[in-house]
């Protein structure tokens, strides 16, 4: 059976060993000549090199490659194309898209025995990696539903946290695990989609979330914060390594909870007014920001005026502190000025945390 | 191909921040794909320097050029494996390489993996063992050649004691089944998870 001809009759056997690289060198001017005059030849030798690729990715034992590599790997790319640098934090419409992207592709990644690890969290208590994904998945078909593109085929009707995770848990019990990340990946789609759409402009409308009238500015964020946060929650639960979100992310994630500190101190009962505090991150180039602790808002890059503390510090670690997956006391920080202000600050970072 | 093939949203979200020249994109995509792109790359060259080399010639290319991926062919992982084998089996070819190989061809027969057991294996078994159940033996077997032992369809046919056409006729036959196979799975799955 010959393709389409241009200058040389290729068959679709022809096509098929070429898609398998299992074509003979002097046949390969011919094909490449072939394919450069059929665009109908073109899309099957496509098809056919993925199927081939699909089955390589179906049937491939992985191994773990040599740890050297990683930084071999790493260093060569960097020589080949100079990364981004970081000159500012990332919209929060894009730290949103990207945590959750990147906890799709982890759990895409987990075995059957992984799906039914315990998690360590006390507050999530008998729950399996499942049940995390169950969570984080009702928490978003719920943001969407709340921006106004609902998911369909979401039953769940409470808005709350709680209670809508507890429906959901309640529907996925006899459901495999490939339907929540699905379900996930379909709300992020949603919501993300939405939020890009309507821009940075609208960042500052309200939004409901779990019950509290938040900006949508936050409500991404603290969905991208929840959703990194039970990402490594799972990383934990499978034996894997905990990772650090892009610096730009790490950026507006640190810079969001500094504004949050104030409320910290409120909810713990230690309102702190007319005091200034600094944060300075190590990890994210000695990134500064003064919070006016008897502000709502009231965070700003670091100026001139004297603080009565500065906490000197790591975003990732800090950030973590926040949804309290460390205990105040094992945050290691130095402090310039007044130390007891600093350490109840330290110990309020986790009282917003939630499930 | 049609969209069940193609990048899912959280791919062309990782394709996005490479494109960007986010470098910790590359950390991500190293750390989900370095396993599969080492090991095909083991499996088709045996030899452990030639796959670190063809690991990482695989992973920047990709950070210099990530606008080569094209979502609407197949799943990253399959890109990556399609980019893979393509250079393994340059390097296969190489003369130097081939010698190598040939010195090695009985114990190398004895380790190209068996697929069938590979897929049992597999997290995504799923996807082909059906194809592969139903693949005659003499299909499958010009599979593995041509693809683990990076064999042209006319070594192939050698090693087989084949007309040449027949080996290319297995060959398209074997992939075509797969390729059906894949997107029955894939059909099957969507409709599982709305």
């Amino acid at each position: 059976m010959n393709d389409e001809s241009s200058t040389t009759p290729v068959s679709a056997d022809d096509l098929a060993a070429y898609a398998l690289d299992a074509h003979e060198a002097e046949d390969a001017a011919a094909i490449a000549a072939h394919l450069a005059g059929s665009p109908h030849a073109v899309r099957r030798e496509q098809d056919l090199r993925a199927a081939a690729g699909e089955f390589a990715s179906a049937v491939v034992h992985e191994v773990t490659p040599p740890t050297t590599l990683r930084a071999r790997v790493l260093a060569e790319a960097r020589r080949r194309r100079r990364p981004a640098a970081v000159v500012a934090g990332a919209s929060p419409i894009d730290v949103h898209r990207i945590e959750l992207a990147r906890a799709i592709l982890l759990l895409r990644d987990l075995t059957a025995d992984d799906w039914v690890q315990p998690v360590d969290p006390p507050e999530l208590a008998g729950w399996t990696v499942h049940d995390v994904v169950v969570h984080l998945a009702a928490n978003e078909s719920l943001l969407a539903h709340h921006l106004g593109v609902p998911v369909p085929g979401i039953p769940e009707s409470a808005t709350d946290n709680l209670g809508r995770t507890t429906q959901a848990r309640a529907r996925h019990a006899d459901l495999p695990p490939a339907v929540a990340v699905a379900e996930l990946e379909a709300a992020v789609e949603a919501s993300s989609t939405e939020v890009a759409r309507r821009g940075e402009a609208r960042l500052d409308e309200s939004v409901d979330l779990w019950g509290t009238t938040v900006t949508t500015r936050l409500a991404v964020l603290v969905r991208a914060f929840e959703t990194w946060t039970h990402a490594d929650d799972i990383r934990r639960a499978v034996g894997a390594a905990m990772v650090v979100p892009p610096p730009p992310s790490l950026l507006t994630m640190a810079h969001a909870a500094c504004g949050l500190v104030p409320t910290m101190l409120a909810a713990r009962g230690m309102p702190q007014a007319d005091r200034l505090v600094r944060f300075r991150f190590t990890d994210l180039g000695s990134a500064a920001w003064d919070v006016d602790l008897g502000a709502v808002d009231g965070v700003r890059p670091a100026g001139d005026d004297p603080v009565d503390a500065e906490i000197v510090t790591e975003a990732a670690a800090a950030c973590r502190l926040v949804s309290a997956r460390i205990d105040p006391s094992e945050l290691t920080y130095t402090v310039a000025g007044d130390e007891q202000l600093a350490g109840d600050i330290v110990g309020a970072l986790p009282a917003l945390a939630v499930l | 191909m049609d969209e069940r093939h193609q990048v899912s949203w959280a791919e062309r979200v990782l394709i996005e921040r490479l494109s960007d020249g986010d470098e910790t994109a590359l950390v991500d995509l190293y750390d989900r794909y370095a396993g599969f792109v080492y090991g095909l790359a083991m499996q088709t060259l045996v030899d452990r320097q030639a796959a670190e080399d063809i690991t990482q010639e695989v992973f920047v290319s990709l950070w210099e050029h990530p606008t080569r991926i094209e979502p609407g062919r197949g799943t990253l992982r399959g890109f990556l494996g399609t980019l893979t084998h393509r250079r393994a089996v340059d390097a296969v070819r190489r003369e130097e390489a081939r010698r190598r190989r040939e010195a090695r061809v009985a114990r190398k027969e004895r380790e190209v993996p068996d697929v069938a057991e590979a897929v049992l294996r597999s997290d995504t078994a799923g996807k082909v063992r059906t194809a592969l159940d139903v693949l005659p033996e003499t299909q499958r077997r010009a599979l593995e050649l041509a693809y683990f032992n990076g064999y042209t369809y006319r070594q192939v046919a050698e090693v087989l004691g084949i007309p040449v056409g027949t080996a290319k006729s297995r060959l398209r036959l074997a992939l075509a089944r797969i390729a059906e196979s894949l997107d029955a799975e894939r059909s099957e799955r969507r409709e599982r998870c709305p």
